[in-house]
């Protein structure tokens, strides 16, 4: 199944002239169609909602101050999503003490069939609190690849790390996500 | 621009999910308030000043009404085709002058609209500065989101009403009454402070 990003949403070329100029009828309209994809991936990766109203929040002052010089050579959105996601890395950086030991050790790459999650997944509350579980950078691989589409070596340069740290980011996360499920689903068994 | 090859084929028989397709069917947050008033506030400092300062949660809603209302007063004042320029007589309390009746009568009242505007335009700026204070105490606060509730109906309307016609020239009036019952509020209360005295707001009508 290929879906696109929450953030593909086209917007008319009229609408950005009008918020380029500062109208603020505009800017609220671009606001409202994209406040939800961008908390959400706020939320998603940062894993705490008052992180995740700030981001929001610095993503659409920086959007907006920065908005005329956006070029439009790349849809808007592709735009918008960047500055959040660079808003949502910088806090994440922040936190980098954080890390829990051991968490940028190599780990092996993930056998076919560890690319899938227990039907627990589909139930949204138990995999977005699965999710929240993991550790920071990990849980921004895991979104980044798998939600949001990056390449791991768009990850690597977005992180400052190597393809192979992020390659390795994603088989822990996965492998993690899939006993946080699974743990959850045992009293239940 | 990111691929989108991470799919995996769809779910296998014993109910086990690809991992990306489990992560793209979550739904969307909704955040528990909108951030729109901050950014606002901070698009009109930017535009205002040079502060370098970004206001932050629980900052005050009113820049954003200014904004707006700046933003519509802009959007009215562009020369329309075939229309006239100049500004009609408006007294000091901002009253516009009645309509002649005629059939020229939206033609006075797009006349009166650059006066009204303007007048608007000065209440704001001063509101502007009086309601800089962070320290407000909280019942000037909600006096403020009162009156800037009241001002956003206003601006609805006005957003619907035809440019020049005597409804949105009547709006501009009372939006004007607002602006200037406000100030008088707000003026007062900067006023009372300096004396060190009390602003009671309970005795403050808003109608």
């Amino acid at each position: 199944m290929t879906r696109t990003s929450a953030f593909a949403i086209d917007v008319p070329e009229t609408l950005l002239g009008r918020a380029r100029r500062r109208d603020a009828s505009a800017c609220e309209q671009l606001y409202r169609c994209f406040e939800r994809p961008v908390y959400s991936t706020a939320l998603k990766m940062l894993g705490c909602p008052d992180a995740a109203m700030d981001a929001l929040q610095d993503t659409f002052m920086k959007a907006f101050e920065k908005l005329p010089a956006f070029r439009g050579d790349a849809p808007f959105w592709g735009w918008l999503r960047q500055i959040a996601i660079n808003e949502c890395l910088m806090r994440l950086r922040g936190r980098g003490r954080d890390e829990p030991e051991g968490s940028e050790a190599f780990e092996p790459d993930l056998l076919e069939h560890e690319g899938l999650l227990p039907p627990q997944a589909a139930d949204a509350a138990r995999l977005t609190d699965a999710l929240r579980q993991l550790p920071d950078r990990t849980r921004a691989v895991l979104w980044l690849y798998h939600a949001e589409g990056h390449t791991h070596e768009e990850i690597a340069a977005l992180l400052g790390q190597s393809v192979s740290f992020s390659k390795s980011q994603l088989a822990r996360g996965t492998r993690r996500l899939r006993a946080l499920l699974q743990v959850t689903e045992a009293p239940h068994a | 621009m990111p691929d989108f090859d991470h799919s995996q084929p769809d779910p296998r028989s014993d109910g086990a999910v690809p991992i990306a397709q489990a992560l793209q069917a979550l739904p969307l947050d909704a955040p528990p308030r909108s951030a729109w008033p901050l950014v606002a506030a901070a698009m009109s400092t930017a535009a205002t000043s040079n502060a370098s300062a970004r206001p932050r949660r629980g900052a005050a809603r009113w820049p954003y009404a200014v904004a707006a209302a700046a933003a519509l007063a802009l959007a009215l004042l562009l020369p329309m085709p075939g229309g006239e320029s100049g500004s009609a007589p408006v007294d000091a309390g901002g009253a516009l002058a009645e309509a002649s009746g005629t059939p020229a009568a939206n033609a006075t009242a797009d006349l009166d609209l650059p006066a009204l505007m303007q007048e608007s335009a000065r209440l704001e700026r001063l509101i502007a500065a009086v309601d800089a204070d962070p320290l407000q105490p909280a019942d000037a606060l909600v006096l403020g989101l009162a009156f800037e509730d009241q001002l956003a109906g206003l601006d609805a309307e006005l957003a619907a009403a035809p440019r020049g016609s005597r409804d949105a020239a009547r709006l501009w009036q009372q939006r004007v009454d607002v602006l200037s019952r406000y100030a008088e509020l707000q003026s007062s209360r900067r006023l009372l402070a300096s004396a060190g005295q009390p602003f009671e707001t309970t005795l403050v009508a808003l109608h």
